[in-house]
């Protein structure tokens, strides 16, 4: 008897599987991914590719990054390989636009394109779709730029400070839709979060430092099927969401009056165990820390930011170790 | 300054059309009817399959010593949650349920070679290990990532989800 003649489903549910890993990942690292010191400090649009700068009224970004899958960590913290013969890339294009809508206010929102590629030594796929939307609203904590040139007392000390929100909205379609029965269109990870959010940063030319921390929570959400399949309906509910990130920067000032700065981060993220209808789910929950490297150029008018970072996966719990190369280019307007 | 607003605001209300995001903006817990053949409750046939080892085997064989009152085929592509769920059954299910014959699938291994060397690699070499590289098994269940599979003696699926915390495998396999 061969199964294979007796059902009518042809589609192939690895790429799916493999699709929600790593829609949860670009997801997971959305939260943690703005470290490059987009040089438009001095109070503003630093530590994050949708932050405004402290004068300017709009920004749009288009940023494009590779992910590469190098193994991964068990919840034991022991690094396994990825089956011999894969080779697994995730690649997302975002697009991003912050508003200014009072003087110390801003909002912002985020749509990333997704693209995987999966390689197996007996199959490959490739999957592309919308991610989950993200959306901002940010105060500013301080009322004039921050930036100095020498340190001249205790007001000169004083940092920039944001604190803000930020709700992910599940627009990507989630393995909980009905709608993968024969198409690979998992794209979001089908839950709303909620994320309260600061950063806190300082730069004294030609040095910045930065800490940008957050904490989410995810909405309980009622699930009735898996992958197209009915299942007995049962209430999910995803682990906190705890995010710390680091930076330092170093920036150059060009003869044309651009700035060149590189940065270096270090960011951990947890996440706590996910719930099935209030029981704790032991194999799941997971941690990781990422080192980072990004330059960016800042433009002679303060208007163009083009950014380039590298991100590479140090240790963790239950999560792939991941390499990302991201791109990007900003375009602030003024008045 | 105006226009720039407008454009911009028209093209993220248009991506977020787009998206066709409906289901999991307004989820449900309304029942629905499986799609699957081999859902909850169906009868399924005497299916053949390979082992990591190359040996041919079948469901019937692993059902038939008397002790044995149940086949658990758990899904894996050797991912983190596999290996946390994997981890799970070998060390407390596989004890605690001696009545019941616990295998792991491979359905992302494209051969029996490529199988093995993922088994050994993921510390798995002392379990039985199918090597579904026709993706057979696959389709047949529309299993995927931690798909848990239960099936009895009478050849009557019995669970046919996802692993999630064990405890509603645990509950299946206490009234076998």
């Amino acid at each position: 008897m061969n199964p294979t003649q007796q059902v009518d489903t042809t589609f192939n549910k690895r790429a799916v599987s493999m699709l929600v890993k790593r829609v949860f990942l670009s997801l997971s690292l959305i939260a943690i991914s703005p470290i490059s010191f987009s040089a438009s400090c001095c109070g503003g649009g630093a530590s994050s590719g949708v932050i405004l700068p402290k004068f300017n009224d709009a920004m749009w970004d288009i940023s494009i990054s590779s992910e590469a899958y190098d193994g991964y960590w068990t919840q034991q913290g022991q690094l396994k390989a990825d089956p011999a013969g894969s080779k697994l890339i995730q690649r997302r294009l975002s697009f991003s636009y912050a508003h200014r809508i009072a003087e110390q206010w801003q909002m912002n929102v985020s749509m990333p394109l997704v693209d995987n590629q999966n390689q197996y030594s007996g199959d490959s796929s490739s999957v592309q779709g919308m991610g989950d939307t993200q959306a901002g609203l940010w105060f500013e904590a301080f009322e004039r730029v921050t930036c100095v040139y020498k340190i001249n007392g205790w007001e000169s000390l004083k940092p920039s400070l944001y604190f803000g929100t930020t709700l992910t909205l599940p627009t990507g379609i989630s393995s909980y839709s009905d709608r993968i029965d024969n198409s690979f269109d998992i794209t979001g990870r089908g839950f709303y979060r909620w994320d309260a959010n600061m950063i806190i940063e300082k730069t004294v030319y030609p040095f910045s430092l930065g800490w940008q921390g957050s904490y989410g929570v995810a909405i309980k959400r009622p699930v009735n099927q898996e992958y197209g399949q009915a299942v007995t309906p049962y209430n999910k509910q995803l682990g906190d969401r705890a995010t710390s990130v680091f930076t330092g920067a170093y920036t150059w000032f060009l003869p044309d009056l651009a700035m060149l700065t590189a940065t270096l981060s270090y960011a951990s993220i947890k996440e706590d165990q996910t719930k099935y209808d209030g029981e704790n789910d032991s194999s799941s929950g997971f941690d990781k820390k990422t080192s980072g490297l990004a330059f960016s150029y800042n433009s002679s008018l303060r208007d163009w930011i083009i950014k380039l970072s590298y991100n590479q996966a140090e240790e963790g719990h239950n999560y792939p170790k991941t390499q990302t190369l991201t791109m990007g280019v900003s375009h602030v307007y003024s008045h | 300054m105006f226009t720039r607003i407008k454009l911009t605001t028209f093209i993220l209300i248009g991506m977020f059309l787009l998206t066709g995001c409906q289901e999991d903006l307004f989820p449900s817990n309304d029942q629905l009817t499986s799609k699957s053949e081999a859902q909850v409750g169906a009868l399924i046939d005497d299916l053949e399959f390979t082992l990591s080892t190359n040996i041919n085997d079948e469901i019937s064989s692993r059902l038939q010593p008397s002790n044995i009152d149940a086949v658990v085929l758990y899904f894996t592509m050797w991912c983190p949650v596999c290996d946390s769920h994997m981890s799970h059954i070998r060390s407390q299910f596989k004890n605690q349920y001696p009545n019941i014959e616990f295998m792991f699938v491979d359905y992302v291994s494209g051969s029996t070679t490529s199988s093995r060397g993922a088994q050994t690699s993921s510390g798995y070499s002392d379990f039985d290990v199918i090597s579904d590289y026709d993706n057979a098994l696959e389709n047949y269940f529309s299993g995927t990532m931690a798909s848990t599979i239960v099936i009895d003696k009478n050849f009557i699926v019995l669970m046919n989800e996802e692993f999630k915390t064990g405890s509603q495998l645990a509950s299946i396999l206490d009234n076998l």
